[in-house]
């Protein structure tokens, strides 16, 4: 076990690495310029000295190989020193990845905002998968029953339907005909855990975004579940404890369940890209100050060190949560361990 | 002996070249299974509908989706305008068919070219030991890719050299079309894989190679068609997902430029009339939900249709 | 079994943990340590300067749907950052709603007749107010003034602010005065430290970010010590600023700011912005809402809030190349300074006839209640600002007369001779045009208009149009940007940096005019060029600002350039809206920063 781990985690660095550079090589591509943000009477002189000390003109692999060194050692680097207090090396001196419209560290802002997007994502997946795998346990027992069929259009429904679009007119409906949920997130609330009135506050912001992402979650993920159960119903597996007089919650549950989740952790963890898609988007449509809202921000303001960083940062969840599903899978399945 | 062969390859639902198809034919037995599925026909009805309403409803609606008239602008439904105009006066009904055309070009197109792609790597790194290694790297990279991320930073960046090399509109559909197939190959090559590498074991493959067949005709004559069944299923998915990813770029403001009534771009534009004309946004929300779901349910009936065990039963 | 529960309630477990967690991190304020979040640390303790309790307290919220990246005006990416730290430096001078110049630090607005102006034009001499105090309480001197120059004259500072282009010194002459000297006359002196894009800043705070250390004082660039009526006490970047009131204020007084804290908060689009001060009235004041008017009017008839207007000199405008985009290089002005052989525009140099027929056959009131209803006024000038707007072209560009251009067209010889639909000029070559501007739902709308009246007098117009991040992109990266001009006609707003006439009509010089060879920096983008224009601007620039032939001046410039060059359509105003609750805003301010008087702004009960 602890060797399978080790080969999977060995693996992704060299992953990271070339993502990094696929990401990197996009970006430095890019036509658009900071300095076009600036007003239009700044000369182009002064201009070109702003090019200049943000290191544009530098050849392409040395500013690659400056990227990686900031990245994957100035930055776990200053990560330590702040966590622990110590500090290794020239702390004070350190480079870090500044970004072009704030002139400030990249990581910083990237850590303040991740609470945001953690709290509305996290527990739009996990309602997800709360809701969609008893929902899509029983729709399968019962295939072809009522509940089945309700189901599967209800979550047909869920699936088919773009966020943007029921997010759009959650807002409508919620914010502005009925005013019951604010319209925009709040990221400064401070949820102070002995007032009632704060975590209502927080609540309330949370509803709706919350809402539409864990029912279109929960709608992906019934049907995965369904459809993983069904496979193992009809294995003879199944059939023998029946006939060894099992109980039959427990042929369900202790058995069939377990080899179900398999598969479906599987794509649970495939999922997270797509996760991360949808809170782009909900975070267009809330007004939530996440991650997916910085990344358009400076797409749109040609920040690239931002970008690359931001980019970055989502193909390292990505590999995380892969590496953390393969352990899973092979947790919960002895087969693959042992290969 | 043969009548083992026979009733093994009955139920893997195989296709061995020449077998005898005396009482029923594979194609006849899926269409059997999938009409039992009622969502799967009535999704195929839809889907029809759809398309046929995109290709032919413009000639017989006859009102031209470009014009301007600016005397009508948020007009409610009427008898010239069936759901009403736009800011600019333009026809919504009018704008909603030819838009679904290029949706559903770009949904269909993509697919293909996300489905070939798929195919060919899991073919090809399923069948030849060598390459299976690397390929497979390549696929857990692609699939480690923050997708959304990259698709926003590519488009920003080649939408104006595409569009100046071929043209406004070929240039961002081939843009739209080029990034949506590349990032969604991923899980139809493991899929593919998954089978070739299994079916590489059987038996008539060994008996294909063992009388020398070239590899080309084992893979075109004996392993393809077998594989029909997980990329069906893939195809219509991926219509899905190309439709929905061409929606969520145009609703960022990123996929088809302006004069581009694609039903992501509409619904964009139409959010913020939501108050004033509703039907122009909700529409074409409505197309985008009811095309994907005919698509889910169809690829959902043939899921079920082309399982072997489901069939035999 | 017993090991999946385990392992889903570990998932969860680990996920609420990071969210909670994470949370505490990101929401501390002042000065503690944790892991790299780039909060800021309030200024060092004033508690001993005691100041009366504000008059009603509460929490300003401002929506600006571009979130401030940073709040040090000097390196500003946009407006946006200018105006999360105008609410907390100033400068010695700012401008009112009208354009003209008023004292906010200095103790008077100096003019010839005080001695502030050198008779020669090329000093000004500055003097601050008594008793000014920095929020930390510390004194405000003429060395600060000094250093602000200084902190934005080092080019590796990157500042952003061209306020201080012509000024060759900064001296201080005692500790309140402050004398400027300029490298040539200026006829209109009131540019370095007047307005919020050039505000003062602290020597003490600032020292060790000149130059290239600019880009590390993230401390001193999120939350600058200034004068103004607050502080900043946490800035997120595309996010959230919170500000605290400032207990130094010079107005604290007075009872000034009224409100306790403010809180800049970002993202969104304007429609979603206008909704939540409008519609639902969640929030105190929108910022730059670029939203459709049919949109717009509907929300403020909600009640909740009103929209506020002020037109300044933005004039959306189609620009007439005066050079030949087909030309070999392209567009780029070719001979003498003062008389342009070849390379010149086959139909438009100096044409007036068809400059004339197409602005005539252009249906303004039309365009301008289609792209900005109430928030734009049709116009004939692009110089609309207080009594200097009216030109000789007044009296018939409001009113659509296809009739009257196609009369103009045929009498001049411009006859569509091969029955295309499409006239020829006299020498015979069509009148097909290809018009670019940037990608916008109001712009393109405008352009589907306008093909449409051109096509009533036989004129074409290929339209086309591409992002505005390489439109407008100052690099010219690519060939949509403006200073190429690679096409015969383009459509953008204009706007002037200042209230002030001679700095925007510099942009109509001879010498002015961007080419290759400069890299394209240059105001002149229509690459017009006259002798006759740049004898009058000389004579404009050498009169006194009281002189009464000003006026008359700026209107002959104005009637030149429109001869035959620039066809002005909507004059946009500086769109924001307001919750009814707040009282004391006045006229919307589009020359400083929208948030000048802030310090008066008050909310009504009820």
């Amino acid at each position: 076990m602890g060797r399978y781990i080790v080969r999977r985690t060995l693996f992704a660095i060299p992953t990271l690495i070339v993502i990094s550079l696929i990401i990197f090589a996009i970006l430095d591509l890019a036509p658009g310029d900071p300095t076009s943000q600036l007003p239009l009477t700044i000369p182009s002189e002064i201009r070109e000295q702003i090019r200049e000390n943000l290191g544009l003109n530098d050849p392409f692999l040395i500013k690659w190989l400056k990227w990686m060194q900031l990245m994957f050692i100035n930055e776990p680097l200053n990560m330590i020193d702040s966590l622990f207090g110590t500090c290794i090396g020239d702390c004070e001196a350190r480079g870090r990845i500044i970004s072009w419209s704030s002139r400030a560290p990249a990581m910083d802002i990237i850590w303040q905002r991740l609470p945001q997007t953690l709290w509305v994502l996290g527990i739009a997946f996990v309602l997800g998968i709360v809701i969609a795998i008893p929902i899509g346990m029983y729709s399968a027992y019962k295939q072809y029953s009522a509940f089945d069929n309700v189901g599967t259009f209800v979550t047909m429904v869920g699936y088919s339907v773009p966020v943007f679009f029921t997010g759009v007119l959650a807002i409508l409906i919620f914010s502005v005909w009925l005013g019951w949920f604010p319209s925009f997130y709040t990221t400064t609330h401070v949820v102070d855990w002995t007032s009632w009135d704060s975590i209502w506050f927080q609540v309330e912001q949370m509803i709706m975004p919350v809402t539409v992402l864990s029912l279109f979650n929960a709608a992906a993920l019934s049907r995965f579940t369904r459809a993983s159960v069904l496979d193992n119903l009809n294995q003879d597996y199944v059939r023998t404890a029946r006939s060894k007089g099992l109980q039959e919650k427990r042929v369900v549950i202790t058995h069939v369940m377990r080899n179900s989740m398999i598969p479906v952790v599987t794509l649970i963890a495939l999922q997270v890209p797509g996760i991360f898609a949808g809170a782009i988007i909900t975070e267009q449509i809330f007004r939530i100050n996440g991650l997916g809202q910085l990344l358009i921000v400076s797409i749109g303001q040609s920040d690239v060190p931002m970008v690359q960083t931001l980019t970055f940062m989502f193909a390292v969840l990505i590999v995380v949560f892969n590496l953390v599903a393969d352990v899973t899978y092979g947790v919960m399945d002895p087969r693959i361990r042992y290969d | 002996m043969a009548a083992t062969q026979e009733r093994v390859e009955e139920q893997r639902g195989l296709q061995t070249p020449g077998s005898g198809q005396e009482h029923r034919s594979l194609r006849q037995d899926v269409w059997r299974q999938f009409k039992k599925h009622k969502g799967a026909v009535v999704g195929l009805v839809l889907l029809a509908f759809i398309v046929l309403a995109t290709i032919f409803g413009p000639l017989l609606y006859g009102v031209d989706p470009y014009a301007v008239d600016t005397s009508m602008t948020n007009a409610p439904p009427s008898a010239g305008h069936v759901f009403g105009t736009d800011n600019l006066g333009r026809d919504v009904l009018a704008r909603v068919l030819v838009g679904g055309r290029i949706s559903l070009a770009v949904g269909f197109v993509a697919m293909l070219f996300g489905l070939v792609l798929g195919t060919g790597i899991g073919v090809i790194s399923g069948f030849f030991r060598k390459l299976d290694g690397p390929l497979m790297r390549v696929t857990d990279l692609f699939l480690a890719l923050p997708i959304l991320p990259l698709l926003l930073v590519i488009i920003m960046l080649w939408r104006e050299p595409l569009r100046e090399a071929f043209g406004e509109e070929l240039g961002i559909f081939l843009l739209v079309v080029f990034i949506i197939g590349v990032t969604s190959w991923m899980q139809t090559a493991r899929v593919v894989r998954g089978d070739v590498l299994s079916l590489k074991e059987e038996e008539f493959v060994l008996a294909a190679n063992s009388i020398g067949t070239r590899k080309r005709n084992v893979i075109m004559r004996h392993i393809l068609p077998n594989t029909m069944s997980p990329v069906m299923v893939s195809a219509a998915l991926g219509v899905a997902v190309a439709i929905i990813t061409e929606s969520a770029l145009s609703f960022l403001g990123l996929g088809f430029p302006a004069s581009f009534p694609t039903w992501g771009r509409l619904l964009f534009d139409g959010t913020n009339y939501l108050q004033l004309s509703p039907l122009r946004a909700i529409v074409p929300g409505v197309l985008i939900s009811l095309t994907v779901m005919s698509v889910n349910y169809i690829g959902d009936g043939l899921r079920d249709a082309l399982d072997p065990r489901l069939r035999s039963k | 079994m017993k090991r999946t529960r385990l392992l889903a309630l570990l998932a969860v477990l680990a996920m609420v943990v990071a969210a909670c967690g994470g949370e505490s991190e990101g929401t501390t304020t002042t000065g503690a340590e944790e892991p790299g979040a780039s909060t800021t640390e309030a200024p060092p303790d004033t508690s001993d300067t005691t100041a009366p309790p504000a008059a009603e307290g509460g929490n300003l919220l401002l929506l600006q749907w571009q979130a401030p990246s940073q709040a040090n005006p000097y390196l500003s990416t946009g407006t946006k950052d200018l105006l999360a730290g105008s609410l907390v430096v100033e400068a010695l001078a700012e401008y009112d709603p009208e354009g003209n110049v008023v004292a906010a630090l200095a103790a008077e607005v100096p003019s010839a007749e005080n001695g502030g102006i050198s008779e020669d034009q090329t000093q000004i001499t500055w003097t601050l107010q008594e008793g000014l105090l920095w929020s930390d309480g510390t004194p405000v001197t003429s060395d600060d003034v000094v250093f602000s120059w200084e902190y934005c004259s080092d080019e590796a500072t990157g500042c952003a602010s061209s306020s201080f282009q012509n000024v060759t010194s900064v001296e201080a002459v005692d500790d309140l005065t402050v004398t400027v000297t300029f490298n040539s006359p200026q006829p209109y002196p009131f540019v370095p430290f007047v307005g919020y894009g050039s505000p003062i800043i602290q020597r003490a705070q600032f020292a060790d970010c000149v130059g290239e250390a600019a880009n590390a004082c993230t401390e001193q660039n999120f939350a600058p010590i200034g004068t103004g009526p607050f502080m900043v006490t946490e800035l997120r970047p595309e996010d959230t600023v919170l500000y605290a009131a400032n207990p130094n204020y010079r107005g604290a007084a007075n009872g000034q700011p009224a409100f306790d804290t403010v809180e800049i908060k970002g993202g969104g689009d304007a429609e979603a912005t206008a909704r939540s001060v409008l519609e639902i009235g969640e929030a105190d004041y929108a910022w730059n809402l670029q939203v459709a008017p049919e949109i717009l009017e509907p929300m403020e008839a909600a009640g909740n809030g009103s929209v506020y207007v002020n037109f300044t000199s933005s004039v959306e405008a189609i620009r007439l190349n005066q050079t030949d985009p087909a030309g070999d290089p392209p567009s780029e002005f070719q001979g003498e300074a003062t008389a342009p052989t070849g390379g010149t525009h086959p139909v438009f140099y100096q044409n007036e006839v068809v400059a004339q027929a197409l602005s005539m056959a252009i249906n303004r009131e039309e365009l301008t209640a289609i792209g900005y209803g109430s928030t734009g006024l049709p116009t004939c000038t692009f110089w609309p600002v207080r009594d200097e707007g009216t030109t000789s072209f007044d009296d018939w560009c409001l009113t659509q007369d296809i009739e009257g251009a196609n009369a103009l067209l045929e009498e001049n010889g411009y006859v569509d001779s091969d029955g295309d639909g499409i006239r020829e000029t006299p020498d015979g070559i069509p009148m097909s045009f290809s018009y670019a501007t940037s990608t916008n739902a109001v712009r393109q709308s405008f352009q589907d208009l306008i093909a449409v009246y051109w096509e009533q007098i036989g004129v074409e117009a290929n339209m086309s149009n591409s992002d505005a991040g390489l439109f407008f992109d100052g690099t010219c990266a690519s060939d949509d940007c403006i200073w190429k001009f690679f096409r015969d006609i383009q459509m953008y707003t204009n706007s002037s940096i200042g209230p002030d006439a001679a700095s925007y009509f510099l942009g109509f010089l001879c010498d002015q005019i961007p080419t290759s060879a400069n890299s394209w920096g240059g105001e002149n983008l229509d690459r017009y060029c006259s002798e006759e224009y740049d004898a009058a601007y000389a004579a404009f620039a050498g009169m006194a600002l009281d002189d009464p032939g000003r006026v008359a001046a700026i209107q002959e410039l104005q009637d030149m350039v429109l001869a035959h060059t620039v066809i002005p359509l909507v004059n946009r105003g500086t769109v924001s809206a307001f919750s009814n609750a707040i009282q004391g805003v006045g006229t919307l301010n589009g020359w400083d920063s929208e948030y000048w008087n802030v310090e008066q702004w008050t909310r009504s009960e009820g």
